[in-house]
């Protein structure tokens, strides 16, 4: 596939370059001046001057991602810009795919996603493809996801709003590679992001945790306060400072993107652990298994043992495990229950935890686990733990068919796939 | 020794080195073939249960490097996923081309062959069941006496079980047993007319463990290792033999594997083995077959042509598990971790033969996983109860198998067969007797664990190219020579005339013996002399 990007050297761009070349297709970036990477071939475009550029006639597709950032008073005619990029597609017989985003609508609060809402109709009109994400964040900081982090970075509380505002967010590498896999098929309207709405705070406090690495306290903000700092600010100042986007962020309406994921055969990774390296997310399920067994903390070398296991043997991918399981054993029992019921071919968590049990007892703590106590126990302490290990089996097993409307057993989302 | 051998034996398992003594002895030169596999695992120093609570690195030996042990988890023997015992099994299936349908088709490229990680149990057959050896029953008589004094036998008692194992005459005392064994016994004694009554019978295992010191050999101190490699040497195992012959005039062993055998038109035997390079025939005055039954049979079928199907026995086999409620929280002790106790067990017309063994030595996990439970509850009733269980297996005749092998236009060995009809209710009638039997000595045969194993995973196989008095094609005599193939003799279980349910090791070792002398006795009668004469 041979594909003309504008804004290639954009936050999303970058990844969508990056992955577009990795698996084999040609890119064409549409940039301004002075390319960031001189293996990139490039043709002049700017979204202020609305001429038409003159795309090679084996473009397959074009990706509109180019998208002006900066006040909304020097904004250039991004209607007239994406007309031509889209009279330059039609021209070479290539696809038009348009980054949209969850704010477009016609009353939107700022200009960027009014904007976006009329070039979208004009996409549509043309027979384009339009993708709607929720927030993108993830990968190299840049953009509004740069903002974030520099600022969760920076504030020394994140501020927790009341009334929650919720986001959608999406990972930038599985936006990519939606892009990718939809570029020849689809038309319409796309919307991604997390299936169930996210509180901003929440997400904050993943990227506290995850990417900045510290922790940080929660500090209660009234969503009403933003709204008037916004106010006061003006929209100059307030669009410098981010202000604005927050508060398109508190009033954005969710997304379905339940539908339009299914039909696409996507499955977005998680959020837990879509900002944790591959290794840091079998660290974690080292952890939860190993305890699960162990009934005890499991000393670092276990933990290290099994994920050598988990790379050596199945190639390093990781069981998406919900992420209470991971914290209680009680929910590890009924969701190991739950998975023994409901699909029996797919033996991966009984396979894992069985695993996890083998690497556990080959140790000292193991010995401890494994071998009855050696000095001589009171039969009674036998007797009680047995029947406390029946008790609880039993109502974990009676959860599990309880709760089996509700186990939403994941597909294994598309990053994790070998 | 220079030049070629008078004999070429094709394995060095039991009953390869059984049949070199009296070849060795007669001053005939021996090449001795084999896989070549050798340990890769220095068996644990410590005792069990020490190196268990102290050893950071006790993974080498229950996981493996590179994980071995977790990786096939479909064989139901746990000796199969021990990784010091993989390179007895490891690469055989492939060398030999097998393919195996249902059934479990195990053998090894191991120098030493299967006898490298097996149970060590041994019995002699009885005059009614040596009426089916085509030969003098003295000479198996003899020979067993031969072996069984330079292999170093135990568990000789008076007990009722001594005229079932036949070996009393030549074995020491036993190794002394543990005490859940013991007590077990001693309540059997104290009923066991009401249990002859029944049908059950039980005494001390006869194993081919030392409990006193031979040579080099120490005897038995207990240490649990059993599955992991016996720093003792107590257990026999076929490379003692094999140090011994090295040191024997006329003998020579190398690596080969051997794939295709036959006959030259003088009548004399040759091997072909494919070494690094390509194919090399080697030619002798006879060739012993001692490869294991399923090679054996498969460079016999493919020597003879044969493409049918031929039968193969292996006997049917169970496992269960044994719990005394009054033992609970009993502390676990390192201690001999193979058979302690047998037992027989008449059901109908057909007799089972069975074991009792201490479960410490065997990692819980094994058990947890069949249990039905969560594996945290798992764990904890498993611990729980582990010190106050005991592990049993169970043997039917071979008589009762159903399995069948045949050689494919490709050189393939096909192996297939299920459990008939028959096996499965004599199975469940025995369920029924046991847990009767064990009931009335005071312990429970754990509900569901009483487990039928795959075809062929007892790994004895036998009766092939069983010998007769008048073999037709594909059949051996009385000396093991295959009829169509002259000169070339089956030592292994691929000769004897029936599998019985009885272990079967040492039968094969002394009718290996028996052949040997058979051989050398026409070997050296024949003017042409060996050229080694020292």
């Amino acid at each position: 596939m041979k594909l003309a990007v504008t804004g290639a050297t954009g936050y999303i761009g970058q990844r969508l370059v990056a992955l577009a070349r990795s698996e084999g297709h040609e890119v064409l970036a549409l940039t301004r001046p002075g390319p960031s990477r001189p293996s990139l071939a490039w043709m002049p475009f700017d979204l202020s001057q609305p001429r038409c550029p003159e795309l090679p006639c084996d473009i397959d597709v074009l990706v509109h991602l180019a998208a002006h950032v900066g006040p909304s008073r020097e904004a250039p005619d991004e209607l007239r810009a994406a007309l031509a990029l889209m009279t330059a597609a039609k021209a070479s017989g290539a696809r038009f795919v348009f980054l949209s985003s969850q704010a477009a609508r016609p009353d939107a609060p700022t200009a960027y996603g009014r904007s976006k809402w009329q070039i979208e109709r004009a996409v549509e009109e043309a027979g384009g493809w339009i993708i709607r994400p929720g927030l993108v964040f993830g990968g190299p900081s840049a953009g509004l996801w740069g903002r974030i982090v520099w600022l969760v970075g920076r504030l020394p509380v994140l501020p927790a709003l009341f009334p929650p505002a919720y986001v959608q967010p999406v990972h930038v590498d599985d936006l990519a590679a939606i892009v990718l896999r939809g570029a020849l098929l689809c038309d319409g309207i796309t919307r991604v992001g997390a299936p169930e709405p996210v509180s901003f705070s929440r997400f904050l406090r993943l990227v506290a945790r995850d990417r900045v690495r510290r922790w940080r306290p929660r500090f209660p903000v009234p969503a009403i306060g933003i709204v008037w700092l916004h106010r006061i600010l003006g929209p100059t100042r307030s669009e410098r400072t981010g202000i604005s986007r927050l508060v398109s962020l508190i009033k954005l309406e969710p997304m379905e993107t339940w539908d339009d994921l299914s039909k696409l055969g996507f499955s977005l990774r998680p959020l837990d652990s879509a900002l944790r390296s591959k290794r840091r997310i079998l660290l974690v399920e080292a952890r939860g298994l190993l305890r699960y067994v162990l009934r005890d903390d499991p000393p670092i070398t276990l933990l290290r043992r099994y994920v050598r296991y988990v790379e050596r043997v199945h190639g390093g991918t990781p069981l998406i495990l919900p992420h209470v399981t991971t914290l209680s054993p009680f929910a590890l029992r009924v969701y190991e229950h739950a998975h023994a019921r409901i699909d029996q071919h797919d033996g991966s968590v009984r396979s894992r935890i069985d695993a996890a049990m083998a690497i556990a007892e080959a140790s000292t703590a193991g010995s401890v686990r494994f071998i009855a106590a050696l000095e001589h126990r009171r039969p009674f302490a036998s007797v009680f733990w047995i029947i406390r290990a029946l008790v609880t089996d039993v109502t974990a097993r009676g959860l599990a068919l309880l709760a089996r409307p509700w186990i939403n057993v994941p597909a294994q989302p598309e990053a994790m796939k070998q | 020794m220079s030049g070629q051998p008078d004999v070429i034996v094709v394995g060095s398992g039991p009953a390869g080195v059984s049949a070199c003594f009296p070849l060795l002895d007669a001053s005939l030169g021996v090449l001795m073939l084999d896989g070549g596999a050798t340990p890769d695992l220095e068996p644990p120093e410590e005792a069990f249960l020490d190196w268990r609570s102290n050893r950071g690195d006790q993974w080498r030996w229950m996981l493996g490097a590179d994980f071995v042990a977790l990786r096939d988890r479909g064989a139901v023997s746990p000796k199969l996923r021990v990784p010091g015992h993989r390179y007895v099994f490891e690469g055989f299936g492939e060398a030999n081309r097998i393919v195996a349908n249902g059934v479990a088709a195990v053998g090894s490229m191991a120098t030493g062959g299967l006898s490298q990680s097996w149970g060590c149990g041994i019995a002699a057959l009885s005059e009614d069941e040596l009426s089916a050896f085509p030969c003098p029953k003295h000479r198996i008589r003899d020979a067993y006496c031969v072996v069984s004094r330079r292999i170093g036998l135990s568990g000789a008692t008076d007990d009722d079980l001594s005229s079932y194992f036949g070996v009393d005459a030549w074995a020491a005392p036993p190794i002394p047993a543990d005490e859940l064994h013991s007590e077990m016994l001693d309540r059997y004694t104290a009923q066991r007319n009401l249990h002859h009554s029944h049908g059950f019978r039980m005494g001390r295992s006869r194993v081919a463990v030392l409990s006193r010191d031979q040579g080099t050999r120490r005897a038995c101190s207990a240490t649990g290792n059993c599955l992991y490699g016996c720093r003792n040497r107590s257990l026999y195992a076929a490379t003692e033999d094999l140090h011994a012959l090295r040191r024997r005039a006329g003998f020579r062993h190398e690596k080969g594997h051997v794939v295709a055998i036959g006959v030259g038109k003088d009548g004399d035997p040759w091997v072909e083995v494919a070494a690094q390079g390509g194919r090399e025939r080697l030619r002798a005055r006879k060739v012993v077959l001692a490869a294991g039954a399923l090679t054996t049979t498969r460079l016999a079928l493919s020597a003879l042509s044969i493409a049918g199907e031929v039968r193969l026995e292996s006997s049917p086999t169970a496992a269960f598990l044994l719990w005394r409620p009054q033992h609970l929280g009993r502390r676990p002790g390192n201690g001999f971790g193979l058979g302690q106790l047998s037992f027989v067990q008449q059901s109908g017309s057909c007799r089972a033969f069975g074991s009792l063994f201490s479960p410490t030595g065997i990692p819980l996990s094994e058990f947890v996983v069949r249990l039905p439970f969560g594996r945290r509850s798992g764990i904890d009733i498993m611990r729980s109860i582990m010190s106050s269980c005991l592990v049993g297996n169970l043997f039917l005749p071979g008589s009762m198998s159903e399995l069948r092998l045949a050689v494919s236009s490709d050189g393939d060995l096909l192996v297939r067969g299920a459990h008939g009809a028959a096996v499965k209710a004599v199975m469940r009638e025995l369920e029924a007797d046991l847990r009767r039997a064990f009931r009335r000595t005071g312990w429970f045969l754990v509900p569901r664990s009483f487990t039928l194993g795959v075809p062929g995973g007892d790994l004895h196989y036998g009766a092939s190219l069983p010998m007769r008095a008048s073999p037709r094609r594909g059949e051996t005599d009385a000396a093991g020579t295959i009829n169509g193939l002259p000169n070339i003799h089956v030592a292994d279980g691929a000769s004897l005339p029936e599998i019985s349910e009885k272990p079967h090791t040492l039968t094969i070792m002394a009718n290996a013996h028996r052949i040997g002398e058979e051989i050398a006795a026409e070997l050296t009668l024949d003017p042409r002399r060996s050229l080694n004469k020292e």
